[in-house]
């Protein structure tokens, strides 16, 4: 333990630069400050401060916060940001200087006040590829079931994100299946991004400023996970006035507060949302009693100390609870907080220190009788990072830092409650596991079309004691029946060391103003795997780290792409095409029992899977029509060889005779179009339509008639397809009171799934109650008519 | 686990559709399908033997395309005796009383020469059920009245039991996937297992039974076996892809092992299982 401790403190201590004032020589100088929206005071991420004499010019990090080293001389500063006025500042560059900008709406903005989007034609010339930055204004519009703005449905329509199914959990991304994404609010990793199985996400869009997907090309800052990260920043709260906003609608409401404590120093946040559809339950005979909702509480503080140093207090509070009067209770959530603390370490260096906690568990029983039980699991996870940007010129910004996670895993304990009870207890042996992360890498203009971020990231990866690990016969995990033994390790007694180099190298070369090629590569590193055997994520599946018989899974993808702006940066046009190898996914075996299984070892297989595709999107970003045209080509597969050791012959054949298949989230094509229109100051309305192939089955190979039975056989996996999906859904806002009235107000109305499509879920296959021999194929159906809603929103 | 299988599952069905498709299929390759036991009552002891069938297939699959092949029941490696096909029930049979602690296995050779062995079984001891009877209640996932029938037992001291509960109803062996029930002790070893629902009638089946009985009674009867760990997790899998299929939170749809296999090769394996249980009944008056 000491040994790897001193390992991380060595390689933590490299990157902590002393603080150093300007080191330029005397000719050049560094403006640096701020970029904050004018009305709410909220750092606005992404902004342009472009240099106009050179051309050159940054944007603004996450906290808002930009920093520009030039000769000295006289300068034209641009500060763009799209939705917002741009300013021009002149700047007489004698000595470094400290500058803030406050952009206000631009006069052709209809709506509220809103936190928008990017400068134009960043997607040209940034060389990151693969991301997906939605604002939240686009979000609100698209419609949605019951009218809920939602984040991860709304990242579904774009290219490479897709999911099993409707409502089903989590999102798959470019093939990797949903434990694949590392989800973060405000830092902070969330291991549940669903409501009510998979219908909604975790993210109130009230309460959220900024979402971005890294698909692939992700930055070296960033590690964990195979597939993509997908960064949530959390408003900060109004620091000049007092405001609120909301909604009501059908079956959910939602309330945001925000203002300042100090004005401009000190500002707070605090955002609910809840269904109630059991609320009406209660006026019924039949469900009197019963309890099935959800909610979701965001809060924040944020505190500038002075101009060197602000601090960000975040906390995110979820739950989902289910109770069926005293047969059943169950409930799951996620609980999440960040401490932070910016600080400019001097005007070209910006640090920021991040203090994180993250909660994930369940918990379930029936409260009553002889049968009278509860089980619980859950994940925690602490984390200390510290992240550097030197700005050291105008063509290289470089930044570095390291983390340190810490997990526990809880697993599970089932244990019988009360007098009458005829349980005992299970429990199954907690885990907890060090991760150690360091990574350097530089964004570099190389000539004036050349550009490049490259970057390593190292981490290291030591699941610790105390742990009993069963010893097998044959050396392997087989049965439990093959345990002769077991190896104890006391407490942080290391039980499994794992590290890796993770490069990352985005390269894009900018044939003029409108056009570029992209190219990116990534490695990356999992260290813990989600246990899930089923076709969607279920609320209780765990989280298993890699350890002494569980290897941590490797992913590397390349991708290549091809950027074009028409008429002005109105419309954007993409095409990406990538590959994908991953290694050491988890598959199980059949019958495989997860769940309170101290022996999970004998129930896991770990194989390989490719995915490769083409993303083609046409986007129109300016005008009274906007939208875009999705259209993602692409395969994924999986490959689970079996072994046979001594006498056992469990796994022999691996999953699908270790010939490849198709993985349950393969879609050959997926078509997404989303149209927004502005008719007038009054009226909006939106459309959506879908078409998904049909995710793979598995029909049977025959049946049998077995002890009364008709029973299905089944050989080969995911050979054959469900009937594909399409699904159109409308929306429209109306208006009612404009700009002049402190209260706003909107209705939004409209209908999801319009023509009521029964969209296949699943196409499975059981015996006739009626007939016993007459066996039959079923198509199963989660949202089969027009689901209309509608909702009043307010602001002020 | 069960309880909370049929929560998740019946959550989607707020929001779900179910219908009836056509879906067109091969016909199979030829596999041996066995069904079998050995129990620790002096009784009949069978084997029926059967192939895989089209999966559309409107029929029951021919019992009797087998019944020239010699099957031969061994118990602890040695021959009991050879199984007669019986032309009335369509099984190969043999009188016999199965002993606890043995293993019994058998051997299948099957008109074309092919032979098959199956995994040997230990037929393991089973406390007996102490009390069974019925009460009538309040259905909480409807507004109708249901019977349950409950039972009394109690879990023989050490870890490493499994059992299957089967009902017969008025004679009629209740033998639809959903009627599949088993529990291992892990939870309970060693306890007193009180108050466990082991079979449920609506209204409408209770009426029916009642109407179909000469003196108007409905009689259930339950024989509490047990089985081996092996067999336990092939009635598991058997549920697992015959009643939790279709929704969010099945598992994927994969073969079943069965205990079954050719001689020539132990990876290819026939379907079905032949078990060996010892049981303990009860029976109790379903009363209205």
């Amino acid at each position: 333990m000491m040994k790897y401790l001193i390992q991380i403190s060595v390689l933590l201590l490299l990157f902590v630069p002393g603080i150093s004032k300007s080191q330029n020589s005397p000719e050049k100088y560094t403006i640096s400050g701020y970029v904050r929206e004018k009305e709410s005071n909220e750092d606005l991420i992404g902004a342009a401060v472009v240099v106009k004499e050179l051309g050159i010019g940054n944007v603004t990090n996450v906290y808002g916060f930009y920093s520009i080293t030039l000769p000295e001389g006289d300068y034209t500063l641009i500060i763009s940001f799209v939705g917002y006025k741009t300013i021009t500042q002149s700047v007489a560059l004698n000595k470094s200087t400290s500058l803030d900008f406050l952009l206000g709406q631009s006069t052709e903005m209809l709506k509220e006040v809103e936190v928008v989007g990017e400068k134009e034609d960043m997607n040209i010339t940034r060389v990151q590829m693969s991301v997906e930055k939605m604002n939240v204004e686009t979000i609100r519009k698209i419609p949605q079931l019951l009218g809920e703005a939602d984040v991860i449905k709304s990242l579904q329509l774009r290219p490479g994100v897709s999911s099993v199914g409707e409502g089903a959990s989590g999102f798959n991304v470019r093939g990797g299946n949903i434990d694949q994404n590392l989800i973060l609010l405000d830092e902070s990793p969330v291991y549940n991004s669903s409501h009510l199985f998979g219908f909604f996400s975790v993210f109130n869009s009230d309460a959220i400023k900024d979402v971005k997907l890294y698909k692939g090309g992700i930055p070296a800052r960033y590690g964990g996970r195979l597939s993509s990260v997908m960064d949530v920043r959390q408003r900060e709260g109004n620091s000049n006035k007092f405001s609120g906003r909301g909604g009501i609608g059908l079956l959910f409401s939602r309330l945001t507060l925000e203002g300042p404590i100090v004005k401009n120093k000190v500002s707070w946040l605090f955002s609910a949302r809840r269904s109630y559809a059991d609320l009406f339950l209660q006026l019924t005979e039949d469900f009197k009693g019963n309890q099935a909702y959800f909610y979701d509480i965001n809060t924040k503080i944020n505190y500038k100390i002075n101009d060197r140093n602000r601090l960000f207090l975040s906390g995110y509070f979820g739950r989902d609870i289910f109770n069926f009067s005293e047969q059943f209770k169950t409930f799951w959530g996620n609980v999440t907080g960040s401490l932070r603390w910016n600080f400019l370490v001097s005007d070209k260096l910006f640090m920021n220190t991040t203090l994180v906690y993250s909660d994930y568990g369940y918990a379930l029983g029936v409260p009553t009788g002889s049968q009278a039980f509860e089980w619980d699991s859950k994940i925690i996870t602490t984390q200390l990072k510290v992240d550097f940007t030197h700005y050291l010129s105008p063509k290289n910004k470089v930044s570095y830092g390291g983390e340190l996670q810490h997990f526990k895993f809880f697993p599970g304990t089932a244990k019988g409650i009360g007098d009458e009870t005829i349980f005992t207890e299970i429990a199954v042996q907690q885990e907890r596991a060090y991760q150690p992360s360091v990574y350097i890498a530089n964004e570099q203009k190389i000539t004036k079309k050349l550009f490049a971020e490259y970057g390593l990231r190292y981490t290291m990866y030591f699941n610790v004691g105390s742990l009993d690990v069963n010893q097998y016969k044959y050396g392997v995990p087989t049965v439990k029946e093959d345990i002769i033994g077991q190896t104890h390790f006391g407490k942080n007694e290391l039980v499994k060391q794992y590290d890796g180099l993770e490069p990352r190298i985005g390269l894009n070369y900018i044939i003029n103003d409108i056009q570029s090629i992209k190219a990116s590569y990534q490695r990356t590193r999992q260290y813990m795997h989600l246990v899930s055997n089923t076709t969607a994520a279920t609320p209780i599946d765990i989280w298993k780290p890699a350890g002494y018989y569980v290897k941590p899974a490797t992913a590397d993808q390349v991708a290549l792409g091809y950027f074009r702006n028409l008429r002005e940066n109105m419309f954007e046009v993409s095409a990406e095409v990538y590959y994908k190898d991953m290694r050491n996914l988890l598959d199980y075996r059949d019958g495989a029992e997860l769940l309170l299984n101290d022996n999970l070892e004998t129930e896991l297989l770990q194989g390989d899977g490719t995915s490769f595709g083409l993303e083609l999107m046409l986007e129109k970003v300016k005008g009274r029509l906007t939208g875009w045209i999705a259209y993602t080509l692409s395969k994924t597969e999986m490959q689970v060889d079996g072994f046979q050791v001594g006498d056992y012959y469990g796994a022999a054949n691996g999953i699908n005779n270790g010939n490849p298949y198709p993985s349950n989230w393969d879609k050959t094509h997926d078509i997404s179009i989303v149209a927004l229109y502005e008719i007038s100051r009054k009226w909006d309305v939106s459309a959506t339509f879908i078409f998904v192939t049909g995710r793979p089955a598995t029909y049977p190979n025959g049946r049998y008639y077995w002890d009364g039975k008709l029973i299905p056989d089944y050989q080969a996996r995911n050979q054959d397809r469900i009937p594909n999906t399409h699904r159109l859904d409308l929306s429209a806002t109306f208006i009612p009171s404009r700009v002049g009235k402190r209260w706003k107000h909107s209705f939004s109305f409209g209908v999801y799934n319009l023509y009521g499509r029964k969209n296949p879920y699943s196409v499975y296959f059981k015996q006739d109650a009626d007939n016993p021999a007459s066996s039959g194929a079923y198509q199963l159906s989660i949202v089969g008519i027009p689901v209309p809603f509608i909702t009043y929103n307010f602001n002020f | 686990m069960k309880r909370l299988s049929i929560f998740l599952f019946s959550l989607t069905l707020f929001y779900a559709c179910e219908k009836k498709i056509e879906v067109n299929l091969q016909d199979p390759i030829p596999v041996l399908v066995v069904e079998g036991q050995v129990t620790d009552q002096d009784t009949i002891q069978y084997v029926r033997l059967s192939y895989i069938q089209n999966y559309n297939s409107t029929e029951l699959p021919d019992f009797t395309i087998e019944k020239n092949a010699v099957v031969n029941l061994f118990e602890d490696n040695a021959e009991i005796g050879l199984l007669s096909f019986n032309d009335s029930t369509e099984r190969f049979e043999i009188q016999f009383k199965g002993s606890i602690d043995k293993s019994y296995y058998i051997q299948i050779v099957t008109e074309n020469g092919t032979i098959y062995l199956s995994e040997p079984e230990t037929l393991n001891f089973v406390g007996p059920i102490d009390t069974l009877w019925s009460v009538k209640e309040d259905d909480i996932f409807s507004d109708e009245q249901i019977y349950n029938v409950r039972m009394n037992t109690f879990e023989t001291p050490g870890i490493g039991d499994n059992y299957q509960w089967k009902v017969y109803v008025n004679g009629e062996y209740q033998s639809l996937p959903e009627d599949i029930l088993t529990a291992d002790d892990q939870f309970v070893d060693g306890q007193p297992i009180i108050n466990i629902d082991i079979y449920t009638l609506s209204q409408e089946e209770f009426n029916k039974f009642q109407s179909e009985s000469p003196d108007d009674k409905v009689i259930v009867s339950v024989d509490q076996t047990a089985i081996t760990r092996t067999y336990f997790d092939f009635l598991n899998e058997v549920i697992t892809q015959t009643v939790f299929v279709g929704g969010p939170f099945d598992p994927p749809s994969a073969p079943i092992r069965g205990n079954i296999y050719k001689s020539t090769d132990i990876n290819d394996r026939a379907l079905g299982y032949f078990q060996a249980v010892s049981v303990e009944s009860a029976t109790t008056e379903v009363l209205p």
